[in-house]
């Protein structure tokens, strides 16, 4: 008996084809997934206002707080407190963040850039760098505290429980040498995971 | 020249980033909130192919942002170890290659801007990758004295070759041990190198147990999807924990390849009295 096959034949075979939109070109293949997530960073302030600073560390009249300064016999160091500027970073999917100073070189009416020091402080995972001078820039993805670089290696960086709250602290050091006058710095942090 | 990404995806790409800045744990009124989305781009594509994608950028905060994009190179020293590079001077720099429109852009609060690129894959590669970096300036009074934020994040683009060999991870002289400072967490430490030409973000998971099973444990190995580059060398250390201070059996497993799993277990012993 003749036994009509084809018909089934032809159907399994285009059922084991890859539908039409799964290769979009002869050229490239797109493997991206549709999960699209975002990273997100988040500074409570624009700007922190030392104010009215001075080498004999008298009160910072106008600043953002009162700074109790550490004198020497030629200069003041003015420290913020911890939580003077909040952060927080998140992302989804979940990546190993780090932070590192990227600030660009200054335009300063008195003082050396590195007068004027950053540190990331409050996270709880990672490891942190301490205080730099926002004239040196880091090497982010190294993974080590060499140069400019804040707190690295903070894994699990999710989104809300899982997201990272910190704080930036920063100290000024004013010289008995310093020019007198006003400096606006621009202190670029980068965020960045590989 | 062939376009890569689809309508209905970017569509879905701006919905997601949408849903996500809603449903983020977004202080009050920050001043300066800035989200990208995707957070990584890795992309696979036959040598002398195009490209085309975007990247979003959103202003969540209440201050206008002078937002530009410039790119970081990175790559693998000789002894494995990454480091940043001037742009395009590495072989592996997607710069000579890509273009990137706007490079600057004035983004106002809850606005939000798709910066579009374009890739033109040579024809030998195996790997092409930067850092797209989105730097935003507030654009606030100033005063004296004070101190200017400007965040900027990276977006980390990889182009990887049809033409590469598969990401093979090869790991050797994984130590396990207390953590000095807080015992009650173990750290994980081994030596890994990519042999392939591929990144690979190896995931697995941490079985901790102690006797008769009292504390049984599991744990997401490489919790920060971090990756090893092509031709990467490092010491590798994880934390896992807490966990209780007696005797432990660890069970470690995780990809080292798209076939490949690493496994093995040990014993941790008791914190010392």
């Amino acid at each position: 008996m003749r036994v009509r096959i084809f018909p089934f034949i032809a159907i399994f075979v285009f059922a084991a084809m890859p539908a039409a939109g799964q290769v979009s070109s002869p050229d490239s293949i797109n493997v991206n997934a549709q999960n699209v997530g975002a990273f997100v960073f988040n500074i409570a302030q624009a700007t922190y206002n030392f104010g009215q600073i001075s080498s004999l560390g008298g009160a910072n009249v106008g600043g953002t707080e009162t700074l109790t300064p550490s004198t020497t016999a030629t200069s003041a160091t003015y420290t913020s407190n911890a939580p003077a500027v909040t952060f927080s970073v998140g992302s989804a999917p979940q990546r190993t963040v780090y932070f590192y100073n990227s600030s660009a070189a200054q335009t300063l009416s008195w003082g050396t850039e590195n007068d004027l020091e950053v540190q990331v402080a409050g996270l709880a995972v990672g490891t942190n760098c301490g205080f730099k001078g926002i004239g040196v820039v880091g090497n982010g993805l190294a993974g080590t505290c060499a140069g400019g670089n804040l707190h690295h290696s903070v894994t699990g960086v999710g989104r809300g429980a899982n997201d990272v709250d910190g704080n930036l602290v920063f100290r000024v050091t004013v010289d008995d040498a310093d020019l007198t006058g006003t400096n606006t710095w621009v202190v670029q942090i980068t965020a960045a995971a590989p | 020249m062939v376009e890569m990404l689809s309508i209905p995806m970017r569509r879905a790409a701006q919905a997601a980033l949408l849903v996500y800045v809603w449903i983020w744990a977004i202080p009050a009124n920050a001043a300066i909130s800035i989200a990208v989305a995707p957070p990584l781009i890795e992309k696979v594509t036959r040598p002398g192919s195009t490209i085309r994608d975007m990247i979003l950028f959103r202003n969540g905060g209440t201050e206008p942002l002078d937002v530009s994009v410039t790119f970081v190179d990175f790559s693998v020293n000789e002894d494995g170890s990454v480091a940043e590079r001037p742009p395009g001077l590495d072989p592996s720099s997607i710069l000579p290659y890509a273009q990137v429109t706007p490079l600057r852009a004035r983004v106002e609060p809850n606005q939000q801007v798709n910066f579009r690129y374009t890739i033109r894959t040579p024809a030998d590669f195996k790997q092409l990758r930067t850092m797209v970096m989105f730097a935003g300036t507030p654009q606030v009074a100033r005063s004296g004295n004070q101190v200017v934020f400007a965040p900027r994040v990276g977006v980390p683009l990889y182009v990887e070759s049809t033409a590469g060999r598969p990401a093979q991870l090869e790991v050797s002289d994984v130590r396990w041990s207390r953590s000095s400072e807080t015992p009650e967490k173990l750290v994980l430490s081994m030596f890994v190198q990519n042999a392939g030409d591929r990144n690979i973000r190896p995931a697995g998971t941490v079985q901790i147990r102690s006797v008769a099973d009292r504390f049984n444990q599991t744990f997401r190995f490489n919790e920060g999807r971090e990756p090893v580059l092509p031709g990467q060398k490092r010491v590798w250390t994880m934390t896992f924990g807490p966990v209780p201070g007696g005797e432990l059996s660890v069970s470690l497993r995780f990809a080292t390849s798209f076939r490949d799993t690493f496994v093995q277990d040990d014993r941790v012993p008791a914190v010392a009295q």
